[in-house]
């Protein structure tokens, strides 16, 4: 900007429009992650049976992201306890859409057919609303999922409101479950008693995302 | 499990000392075999610094990783994925163990996710002090529960339940001339300490860290990177723009996902390398100019 004289007779719209490009480019050169408090990015992807889940068409509801893959032992820690699973019947039934999101590339681990996701869901006894896939890893860098799991909450406006870890306790034995602070818990029910939540942004902790490169 | 990566009888020691470990391992009871754990991807090590212990010491031990090529483990910060090695000691009465020191870490990235760990070696120094009954007329057993994660592509968890029971000295404590000098080699790689000697301020983006370097050493490192103690403050990938002057180093740093309410102090490690190979690390806690 600096280098656009002050007298300059351009037109405004055209020096919003070239200052909005600028800014554009260097938020094109890394991922940016995210902020709360502010629209989440909007994204439609598919279930496992090919069926596109929209964000713009959950306003109304309170929508987890669960990034996973099933073969980390983080993810392990949370699905072998049943913590997972019961998060998601807890607060599917209570009306939030809680989507699993497996952006692991194919080849790499934890990348599974819709099928295979199925049945994953069915052995595990998991609820999640849809199980939403995305190999080409688009909606992870998007919302710049780093880890397995890797959690975040859109209140029922479009606005995100949590980013992070499911708890307090990086690691993974199924018995540090037991006394963790889970911060997903705390967040909607901070949220749904209309109250800011205390920690909107935590560390993620897990596997890194197996994304294509 | 393939262990031709593992290097036999340790890298300080040449042919003729492997024989001679070999006789010495020959030798020796049974219980000195729980210090070592093989797992898939990793042999460690418990060591110790002394042979013989007595009241009123202090002096190192180790947690030794030997990793297979192409995998690494997680210094104290991982960076945006991973997990740190956890020890839980059991320690005789008269002996106390200090925290795990971290030898400098190194950068793995992967795409855009960055990762700061080790790999082929480290060993993770914790100190120790003692007091009597340690050392009077019995052994003492050092016990430790270890659980670490080890990536490559993919992480497995690993864990190892070690112990070393060291005879009390008559007179003086002994030292291990082996596991001293592998000792030595890793606390040489420890952070030093700085006093007020960095600062820094904050932009709603970035973060300029003014660091004055302590005496001797030169501003003309070819790689230098701070290394956040905490998650958040800053973006673990992003470039970290470096401006040497005479006896300081400016460095121009992302701000991390933490962007609102105050930083506090910025705490972390800076390590510059050398085109010789050398390496030094500072340990800074900065606060706000």
């Amino acid at each position: 900007m600096n280098a656009i004289p002050e007298h300059s007779r351009l037109p405004k719209t055209f020096l919003r429009v070239a200052s909005a490009l600028v800014m554009l480019a260097v938020a094109g050169t890394a991922a940016a992650s995210p902020d709360v408090g502010a629209p989440a990015p909007e994204f439609s992807l598919p279930d496992t049976k090919g069926n596109q889940h929209a964000l713009a068409d959950l306003r109304g509801s309170y929508v987890v992201l669960e990034w996973t893959n099933h073969e980390c032992p983080f993810v392990r820690k949370h699905y072998g306890s049943g913590n997972m699973q019961g998060l998601q019947k807890e607060y599917t039934s209570d009306g939030v859409v809680w989507l699993s999101v497996i952006s692991s590339a194919p080849g790499e681990q934890g990348y599974v057919s819709g099928d295979e996701a199925d049945e994953l869901t069915r052995d595990r006894d998991a609820s999640p609303s849809a199980v939403l896939l995305d190999p080409k890893g688009t909606v992870g860098k998007l919302y710049d999922a780093r880890t397995t799991p890797h959690m975040y909450i859109i209140d029922p406006n479009g606005t995100l409101i949590y980013k992070g870890g499911i708890d307090d306790r990086p690691s993974t034995r199924q018995s540090d479950i037991d006394g963790a602070t889970n911060y997903v818990r705390v967040a909607l029910a901070e949220a749904k008693d209309g109250k800011p939540v205390s920690n909107p942004v935590t560390r993620p902790y897990g596997c890194s995302v197996k994304y294509a490169y | 499990m393939n262990s031709n990566w593992i290097r036999s009888g340790g890298v300080h020691q040449g042919g003729r000392a492997a024989i001679l470990c070999l006789l010495t391992m020959a030798a020796t009871p049974a219980f000195a075999d729980s210090s070592e754990v093989r797992t898939d991807h990793v042999r460690a090590t418990l060591i110790s610094e002394r042979s013989r212990v007595a009241p009123n010491d202090s002096f190192w031990v180790g947690l030794r990783f030997e990793i297979e090529p192409g995998w690494h483990t997680y210094w104290r910060n991982p960076g945006d994925s991973g997990l740190a090695a956890r020890i839980d000691w059991e320690l005789p009465e008269g002996m106390v163990a200090g925290e795990i020191r971290w030898p400098v870490p190194h950068r793995f990235a992967t795409g855009h996710l960055m990762n700061y760990g080790y790999a082929e070696e480290v060993v993770l120094l914790t100190r120790m002090a003692t007091w009597p009954p340690v050392g009077a007329r019995d052994d003492v057993v050092i016990a430790a529960n270890a659980r670490w994660l080890v990536c490559e592509a993919i992480c497995i968890m690993e864990e190892g339940r070690f112990e070393t029971r060291l005879p009390a000295a008559v007179d003086a404590p002994l030292s291990d001339e082996d596991s001293s000098a592998l000792i030595d080699e890793y606390v040489r790689m420890l952070p030093e300490h700085s006093e007020g000697q960095a600062r820094f301020d904050v932009t709603s983006t970035n973060i300029r860290l003014r660091v004055r370097l302590p005496r001797g050493w030169p501003s003309d490192a070819t790689d230098v990177w701070f290394y956040p103690e905490e998650f958040g403050v800053l973006d673990h990938a992003a470039p970290q723009k470096v401006a040497p002057g005479d006896d300081e180093l400016e460095l121009t740093l992302t701000r991390g996902e933490l962007k609102g309410g105050n930083l506090g102090n910025l705490r972390g490690v800076l390590v510059l390398r050398y085109a010789d190979g050398s390496v030094r690390g500072l340990s800074l806690d900065a606060s706000p100019s």
